[in-house]
């Protein structure tokens, strides 16, 4: 009798575990929407400690990323997290606080380069192998302010610039990024990891790139709050790149302190070396900008739950009728006027650019220019101006283009099937190849 | 296609335009939506991208500040906030209002769920799998012992295995 009902107790968890497990980690997970203020406080008091931070995060991330519903925004966790935490934590106890991300867990897009052993592939495995040489210099600022590095997120290969009929959040080698809101939804790209990891509490920020929208439309379609810096606010040093003129590096976070304290934390306020972007005019401004000389060292000073009070906003429905001959529907269209009326609910004062006769002059000039920069970005050896110039593609030239072209890790069968236009393996020299691949 | 500098002399109109729209009506920012909710991954046709708004700042290089603002049956969808070069601080503040005013995001968590949404979608058999079934069973129609028993048991493992399903549903709201 004992024995029968001891194998039913088995048998019915056996069959239950595995929707059980789906329920379980969250039930119990004591961090869910935690803020880094929330945190820092309860560190700051001795309730906590980075490495149970870390080890809950790393918990949440097998339960509900690697299996249950199985978000898969995580590529690869740092093998040397933990030691990272109890680092942190070590100072703490020291008395040292090196800044507002001490202790917390923060991940990164595979094409930001962390000098550790995890690899930086940009989602292709012509880039696996071996790690970085050394830190993304957004990586190092994140290191330098104490925060732990736990892992690598997923994304849309190469960010996105690798066929105009790619799926956003698919890479060859870490599969398709789900949305946290519906695992059958995409987490849009090519920051598709590190939107979804946030909005899922894998980690309390994390860290994308931007050419065009790469980093907000991840927050728009995981719910959460994004920031694109003005190019040469954050360094795109040791970011496998697109284009200098454009790439930008920022965070997504749940709320945008969050985001403004991991903004401070990443941004560079002076020179940093490796990227000329952070040290004048970016070279797309032609003389139009510079850098202010005085940046804020943190931007939670500007936080203001009255933010809007007074304020004169300018809205626009250009463009939001649909890029192609499908139409935005009625839906999404009352959502968004909804939203609009937020801002005057809140206090501000709402001006209607179209009504108002104004149009935006679009960017015409953006496809030609992400071309060029691309060509040569991290591609060519002898490039040696500008952003990539740190980039490892540099670094090691036996990775460079011709061997990533050659490695064959760009072949279609790569891409099982869900990439039709890769041309990169065809007749012809490899920058003829290049330039068709670019130009399709 | 233009050449390399007149391409960037086009991005750069996009910039000044962005600048005049702010002087010009004395604006703190612009916002617009930031792009269409998520669609359904689909490997066969692809991404459906119907608008994006980042092209306003991606040419000249301008921040973006976007916030969640919204939904659509329970898809997320959030506004941008741009401005002109470096003008972070003003976007923050902005942003900061909206999400104290709003709380788009506290509203409207991720649940996990397979798909979303997924209210209204099942057809009337497939809910009477979900208890209080008024359907004629299936059982009670077989004639023998044997069958009736192989078919009891049968319905028996999909009924709990909703049961159990719906109750996962209720836990993962609560997420």
């Amino acid at each position: 009798m004992i024995s029968r009902m001891a194998r039913l107790i088995l048998v019915t968890g056996l069959l239950l575990s595995p929707l059980a497990a789906l329920a379980e980690p969250n039930d119990g997970f004591p961090f869910r929407e935690a803020t880094v203020a929330q945190l820092q406080a309860a560190m700051a008091a001795g309730r906590l400690t980075s490495e149970q931070l870390t080890r809950a995060y790393i918990a949440r991330i097998h339960a509900l990323d690697s299996s249950g519903p199985g978000v898969n925004a995580i590529m690869e966790l740092n093998p040397d997290a933990l030691a990272l935490a109890r680092r942190a934590d070590e100072l703490r106890r020291r008395g040292v606080v090196l800044g507002p991300l001490h202790g917390i867990p923060v991940l990164l897009k595979d094409n930001i380069d962390t000098g550790d052993r995890m690899q930086t592939s940009a989602g292709s495995y012509a880039l696996v192998g071996a790690p970085a040489v050394r830190d993304s210099t957004v990586a190092a600022n994140l290191r330098a302010g104490g925060a732990v590095i736990l892992g690598k997120t997923t994304l849309s290969e190469w960010a996105n610039f690798r066929s105009f009929e790619s799926i956003s959040g698919w890479s060859g080698r870490g599969g398709q990024t789900h949305n946290p809101y519906g695992i059958d939804r995409n987490a849009c790209g090519s920051s598709s990891g590190s939107g979804a990891a946030a909005s899922a509490n894998f980690a309390t920020v994390s860290i994308g790139s931007e050419t065009d929208g790469s980093i907000v439309c991840p927050g728009n379609a995981n719910g959460v709050v994004a920031i694109k810096p003005t190019v040469g606010l954050t360094s795109r040093a040791g970011v496998v790149p697109i284009s200098h003129t454009q790439d930008t590096i920022g965070p997504h976070a749940r709320t945008v302190a969050d985001a403004a304290a991991a903004l401070g934390v990443i941004q560079s306020r002076s020179y940093d070396g490796r990227d000329a972007a952070t040290g004048g005019v970016p070279l797309g401004w032609r003389g139009r900008f510079a850098r202010p000389a005085n940046l804020p060292t943190d931007y939670t000073q500007f936080l203001d739950p009255n933010g809007l009070q007074g304020a004169r906003i300018g809205i626009t429905r250009a463009g939001l009728n649909g890029f192609t001959n499908v139409a935005t529907p009625a839906p999404v269209t009352t959502a968004i006027e909804a939203a609009f009326k937020a801002l005057s609910d809140a206090g501000a004062t709402v001006i209607d650019l179209d009504a108002a006769g104004f149009s935006f002059t679009p960017a015409t000039g953006e496809f030609g220019i992400l071309l060029y920069d691309f060509k040569n970005a991290g591609w060519r050896s002898r490039g040696r101006r500008h952003t990539a110039d740190s980039h490892r593609l540099q670094q090691r030239p036996h990775r460079h283009r011709d061997a990533v072209l050659q490695s064959g890790h760009l072949r279609p069968r790569q891409f099982a099937g869900y990439e039709r236009s890769e041309r990169a393996t065809g007749s012809g020299s490899v920058r003829q190849q290049q330039r068709r691949d670019v130009l399709l | 296609m233009s050449s390399y500098n007149v391409s960037l002399d086009l991005d750069q109109a996009a910039g000044v335009s962005m600048d005049q729209a702010l002087s010009t009506f004395h604006l703190d920012a612009v916002v617009s939506a930031t792009d269409n909710p998520a669609w359904s991954t689909d490997l066969v046709y692809g991404d459906h991208f119907i608008f994006g708004t980042s092209g306003l700042a991606a040419g000249p290089g301008f921040p973006i500040v976007q916030v969640p603002a919204g939904e659509v049956f329970g898809v997320p969808i959030g506004i941008s906030f741009f401005g002109t070069a470096f003008s972070e601080p003003t976007l923050i503040k902005l942003a900061s209002g909206y999400e104290a005013a709003t709380h788009a995001r506290a509203h409207n968590l991720p649940t996990f769920a397979a798909t979303v949404p997924f209210d209204h979608t099942k057809g009337p058999l497939q809910q009477g799998l979900e208890g209080n079934s008024s359907l004629p069973s299936v059982a009670a129609a077989a004639p023998s012992n044997a069958t009736q028993a192989a078919a009891v048991s049968t319905n028996a493992a999909p009924a709990r295995g909703q049961t159990t399903r719906a109750k996962i549903k209720k836990a993962l709201h609560q997420l």
